[in-house]
């Protein structure tokens, strides 16, 4: 029998370090998600990652309080602040600069990506990548 | 301490789910997690921020109008694992108290308790069927019943399957379902309330060869009704004389569609008190 799905929480998750604290305790506490069961659950999914990278996930609870979770790639911004080898963008992007990546870089962005980016191929990919830095506050150089 | 601000509004679900759709584009990195939940009538959508945040921003990025309700509150400072746990609590069902890992001394007095964590199988005892089950098998058991083979069809986690082992330790207990991660679940929750001998197995129905031409006096079949019907036959069929078969997983308004299959299937139909709309009836072969 299909479950009756109650709702759904969105969130990002460091890989293989979930844990209770926030922001993950607030976000699953008050819909009476079990906090445990799905820090071990997630944990489990992400080992082979590499650990504390961001991973966006959705959450499905189920109005028994069970749940199922999905998850994506880091977003972009993080990659890009790892290759600009910076903490954060910029606060006023187009006036201030961050930051540079360049196209190769983006390039492999898309690659890591792909599969979550609305591209038809590579090269659209890498441009939405590039769009990205640029909004950051991020030169993108050749 | 970290603090958090939670900023929510309310209206329709689809409505809502237009929001989220591309929320994740355009929220800023203080924005930790969003949930949009269904209260009923109306949908709740909860914008989680580490920072305290401008209502009118919000309104802005997220694309909410002005028509909407728009409310922010610093969150309180709370116990998160354990809130999160009492959502959980145990739930009794006859005889039997069904909890979770971390309510193992919630088990009243004179109770029988299975442990259940919410995972992806179905039957944590938080939905009237189960429960309509676990009370039908026990005024069986009150009455004086001991069946000797018991087959748990559609069994989602087993809890049916173990509420029998427990109370019939000479009974031979199958467990089947059509779903692979049911059945992995069933096995280790078998292991888990100290149940292994029931036999846990992945089958459609009663077409398996572990159940070919077996015959039980007891059968749970809390599945769905349009499920029911078509193996009417062959569960009347799978039945001693004198065995029962306790169907659960109907609606109030199927009960009759699904008594009267049955009863053309040559047997006696009992029918339990619903629970929120949910029907349990007890046939007998005779
Ligand atoms: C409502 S759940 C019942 C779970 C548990 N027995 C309880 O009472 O809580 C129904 C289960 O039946 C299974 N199922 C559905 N159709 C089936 C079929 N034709 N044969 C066997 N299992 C089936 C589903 O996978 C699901 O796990």
């Amino acid at each position: 029998m299909a479950k009756k799905i109650d709702g759904y929480i969105k969130l990002q998750v460091p890989a293989g370090a979930a844990n209770p604290s926030p922001p993950i305790g607030p976000a699953l506490g008050q819909r009476g998600v079990n906090i445990m069961e799905f820090c071990k659950a997630f944990n489990a999914k992400t080992q082979e990652m590499e650990k504390g990278m961001p991973i966006p996930t959705t959450i499905t609870v189920f109005s028994d309080k069970s749940f199922t979770f999905e998850i994506a790639t880091p977003p972009a911004s993080f990659y890009l602040k790892k290759a600009a080898k910076i903490q954060k963008g910029s606060t006023a992007p187009g006036t201030s600069v961050a930051g540079s990546v360049s196209m190769a870089q983006c390039r492999e962005i898309a690659e890591a990506k792909f599969k979550d980016l609305n591209a038809n191929d590579l090269d659209q990919a890498t441009k939405i990548i590039a769009g990205s830095a640029r909004s950051m506050g991020l030169e993108v150089t050749e | 301490m970290t603090q958090f601000w939670r900023v929510t509004t309310h209206a329709d679900f689809a409505l809502l789910g237009n929001i989220v759709e591309h929320l994740d584009d355009v929220a800023p990195e203080s924005m930790t997690s969003w949930s949009l939940f269904d209260e009923g009538d109306i949908a709740r959508l909860d914008l989680i921020f580490d920072i305290e945040p401008d209502l009118a921003d919000v309104r802005r990025f997220a694309n909410i109008p002005d028509s909407m309700d728009l409310t922010c509150e610093k969150m309180p400072d709370e116990d998160w694992v354990r809130l999160s746990l009492a959502g959980l609590k145990p739930v009794e069902g006859g005889r039997f108290t069904l909890f979770g890992a971390h309510d193992r001394d919630a088990v009243a007095e004179g109770q029988i308790g299975i442990e259940i964590e919410a995972g992806p199988a179905f039957g944590t005892g938080h939905h009237g069927t189960t429960r309509g089950c676990l009370i039908a098998f026990s005024e069986m058991l009150d009455a004086g019943a001991s069946p000797k083979t018991v087959l748990d069809l559609g069994c989602g986690t087993a809890v049916l399957a173990i509420a029998a082992a427990k109370t019939l330790p000479d009974a031979d207990i199958l467990a089947s379902d059509i779903d692979p991660e049911a059945v992995t679940e069933s096995a280790e929750n078998c292991r888990k309330n100290g149940t292994p001998g029931i036999e846990c197995f992945v089958a459609e129905g009663l077409d398996h060869g572990r159940l070919a031409g077996r015959k039980f006096e007891l059968i749970f079949a809390n599945i769905l009704a349009r499920a029911l019907m078509e193996l009417a036959p062959d569960i009347a069929n799978a039945l001693e004389p004198g065995g029962k078969v306790i169907l659960s997983g109907l609606l109030t308004e199927q009960e009759a569609m699904v008594r009267e299959v049955y009863e053309a299937a040559g047997l006696t139909v009992h029918r339990q008190p619903p629970l929120e709309n949910w029907e349990t009836l007890v046939a007998v072969r005779d």
